[in-house]
């Protein structure tokens, strides 16, 4: 047990070190890491909602229509805004990436998430999972960013 | 269906990922073999999933698509990672597997 969390605990002090320590090349934007959190939410919004529900075999897509709409909106603009930051390619090629999980997302919502309702639940649950690996590392690379600039601001986040 | 195990995927695609970052090995080493098991945990749980037929084939097929795109933003949040070492890291892993769980599941998931 004190070997697999001194394990954890070497894993995560790698992880922050790597992405901690680095002048990444693009500087920080608050913009971006409020966006990322209000993707954050929205996502979590849909994956709670259809977590909950108990609509199976007919999960209503058409009633999510809405809250999709809204995360691309929000993806396109932060598209946008990563595009006019100089050197910021990599926060770039992980929106598209998270443009495409969501797509995906969406089109296994489609696809009625799974073939019962036990794989529908599984299903929610890994890509809820998915989502929260995806964004928490692309906020850990923006506040990377912040703390290049600035030492002083000691932010620190969570190991995947 | 032949069982597979999330240990034996992992050491695996870490063995194919270690070729790809070459000399940057050592410095991503713990950081790479953590990713590649999120990979592996994702891979086993779709093939429980499909087994089962608790999802079709495209819905399985979505599932890996979306592990694999968190798998490639999460790697590119690491310092002196490139989109394409990445990339190729994530499809040579992918790779090196792809005989084996194709073949447990009786499809090409990969």
């Amino acid at each position: 047990m004190y070997k697999l969390k001194r394990k954890s605990a070497a894993i995560f002090l790698a992880a922050l070190t790597l992405t901690g320590c680095a002048n990444m090349g693009a500087p920080y934007d608050a913009q971006t890491e409020k966006a990322l959190m209000s993707l954050n939410g929205k996502t979590s919004e849909i994956l709670i909602d259809l977590e909950g529900s108990q609509d199976f075999p007919e999960i209503n897509y058409k009633q999510y229509q809405n809250a999709y709409k809204a995360v691309h909106l929000e993806l396109s603009n932060l598209e946008l805004r990563a595009s006019a930051i100089p050197k910021n390619d990599k926060t770039q090629k992980q929106i598209v990436l998270l443009t495409k999980t969501v797509k995906q997302f969406e089109a296994l919502h489609q696809l009625g998430f799974g073939k019962t309702l036990y794989g529908k639940q599984e299903a929610i649950k890994t890509s809820r999972l998915t989502f929260k690996q995806a964004l928490k590392a692309m906020l850990k690379l923006e506040l990377a960013k912040k703390r290049g600039i600035d030492t002083s601001a000691t932010t620190t986040t969570e190991g995947s | 269906m032949t069982k597979i195990n999330v240990e034996e995927l992992t050491k695996d695609m870490a063995l194919a990922a270690k070729e790809t970052f070459g000399a940057q090995w050592p410095e991503i080493r713990e950081f790479a073999k953590s990713e590649m098991k999120l990979i592996a945990e994702g891979i086993v749980t779709i093939n429980k999933l499909y087994a089962l037929k608790q999802v079709s084939k495209q819905q399985a097929r979505l599932l890996l698509e979306m592990k694999k795109n968190a798998a490639e933003i999460i790697m590119l949040s690491v310092r002196g990672m490139s989109e394409l070492m990445v990339e190729q890291a994530i499809n040579a892993a992918l790779n090196v597997v792809k005989a084996t769980v194709n073949k447990s599941l009786k499809f090409a998931l990969l």
